[in-house]
């Protein structure tokens, strides 16, 4: 059954890699649309070199800073959002407004602020903390009442009511969070990156890419982001899994 | 050890559910009435739960529940549910009251979540009696257990009780019977 839905999966990805190359061939101008072979060919001469492992490491440092200090600040200002009406009242609007103004704005005005160089990081960290702080207040909203009524009849103390009852209930809507949020921090990141140009990002690449013309590259450049991103997203989803092992399993 | 209320009254909104109750909680006391009448809500005055509206309410010491739901951590254990409540007791002393309650060892580690209906009423039932406290409420505790079951886990809240006051809520007669004690009585309101 599931090898079933992989192949599935796969013929899918095959007929689509079939309509970029047959696209690639009716073109015939590279520089508007590189064929598959191209971009893979430019993906195998960009990996071995350490130009590419030093940018991977630039942009993924900044970018996963943005991330995890997204996903601290948002669950303290979502926790105290929960047990305290005014922040909750102060905070809604700024979230709001986060949410609304597009990431180019956002990038242009940080510009401003911030050193090109440590862009990425804001913009990151502004495109996650909403995504964040929503879904840890939707998930504190949403524990169970009658635990809680429980929790406050037989006097259980803060630190024990934290592990057996709010984190249980709240993890779901934290993984869903952070899913979402590393997909999320690095397009906005490397947005960021294409816009300020700090050395030796990837978003440098790109750009510089585009610049030339040399669309192979693009395509390669635009392959790793999706390719890293992935194994970011899949790697911490592993690690967030075991840690909700852990949380199941906790109290014995 | 007792609860006294007096003149204890609490309504939502414009809607009076109890009003004017006297009322001295010591011993075994059993309350029936019919849905409605403001049995959850008493218990809930008594729990700290709600405040009362009029009248006063006080009680020596801790009271704590069994409450209609099972109210149960469900990734917790059996044992993990009632230590959770009960830190002054070791693992043993737990397992030692789930088994006189009818649990299989295999049952003390089972996630609460798995648990048969049955099951998850006894545990919640231990967490109550084994839980420190003066004063202990059980609202319908055997509802859903077997006669047999339901004889033993009678058997187990007598020998537990161990002097604190009890008030058992419940809307079966039989039960009412084998605790005896004093009878609570929620005077019917006139719905205005």
């Amino acid at each position: 059954m599931v090898w079933n839905k992989r192949i599935k999966q796969a013929a899918a990805i095959l007929f689509w890699v079939a309509v970029w190359q047959f696209s690639a061939m009716a073109m015939e101008q590279s520089f508007l649309l590189a064929s598959p072979l191209e971009t893979l060919e430019k993906l195998v001469g960009l990996v071995p070199t350490a130009a590419f492992w030093q940018r991977v490491g630039f942009s993924a440092l900044r970018i996963l800073a943005g991330f995890f200090g997204a996903l601290a600040v948002g669950t303290l200002l979502a926790a105290a959002s929960a047990w305290l009406e005014p922040v909750r009242v102060l905070i809604r609007p700024l979230m709001q407004l986060i949410k609304a103004v597009p990431v180019a704005s956002f990038i242009i005005l940080a510009l401003l602020w911030v050193r090109s160089a440590n862009l990425a990081v804001l913009i990151s960290f502004l495109m996650v903390l909403p995504v964040v702080y929503t879904a840890v207040l939707e998930g504190i909203q949403q524990t169970d009442r009658q635990l809680l009524e429980m929790a406050k009849v037989f006097r259980i103390s803060f630190s024990r009511a934290l592990g057996a009852i709010w984190l249980p209930q709240v993890w779901p809507y934290f993984v869903q969070s952070c899913t979402v949020g590393m997909g999320l921090a690095w397009k906005s990141g490397i947005a960021a990156e294409v816009i300020g140009l700090p050395d030796g990002s990837i978003g440098e690449a790109l750009y510089q890419a585009k610049l030339y013309l040399e669309t192979g590259e693009l395509f390669a450049w635009t392959a790793v982001i999706v390719l890293v991103s992935g194994v970011f997203e899949a790697v911490f989803v592993r690690l967030l899994a075991a840690a909700g092992r852990q949380l199941e399993g906790g109290g014995a | 050890m007792k609860a006294i209320l007096k003149g204890v009254g609490k309504r939502y909104g414009d809607q009076w559910v109890l009003r004017d109750l006297d009322l001295t909680l010591e011993g075994v006391n059993v309350l029936m009435a019919p849905s409605g009448r403001g049995k959850t809500t008493l218990a809930r005055l008594l729990l700290g739960l709600e405040q009362p509206d009029s009248g006063s309410l006080v009680a020596d010491g801790r009271i704590v529940a069994q409450f209609q739901e099972d109210r149960l951590c469900g990734q917790l254990s059996a044992v993990g549910n009632v230590a959770l409540c009960c830190p002054q007791l070791g693992r043993e002393q737990i397992e030692a009251a789930l088994e006189e309650l009818g649990l299989c060892e295999e049952d003390w580690a089972k996630p609460a979540r798995q648990l048969s209906g049955g099951q998850a009423r006894r545990v919640a039932l231990a967490r109550a009696l084994l839980a420190p406290a003066e004063g202990v409420i059980l609202d319908e505790p055997f509802k859903g257990l077997d006669e047999e079951t339901r004889q033993r886990a009678m058997d187990w809240v007598h020998r537990a009780l161990n002097g604190r006051w009890l008030l058992l809520i419940t809307h079966d007669e039989q039960e009412a019977g084998a605790f005896g004690g004093a009878s609570v009585v929620i005077p019917e309101l006139q719905k205005n």
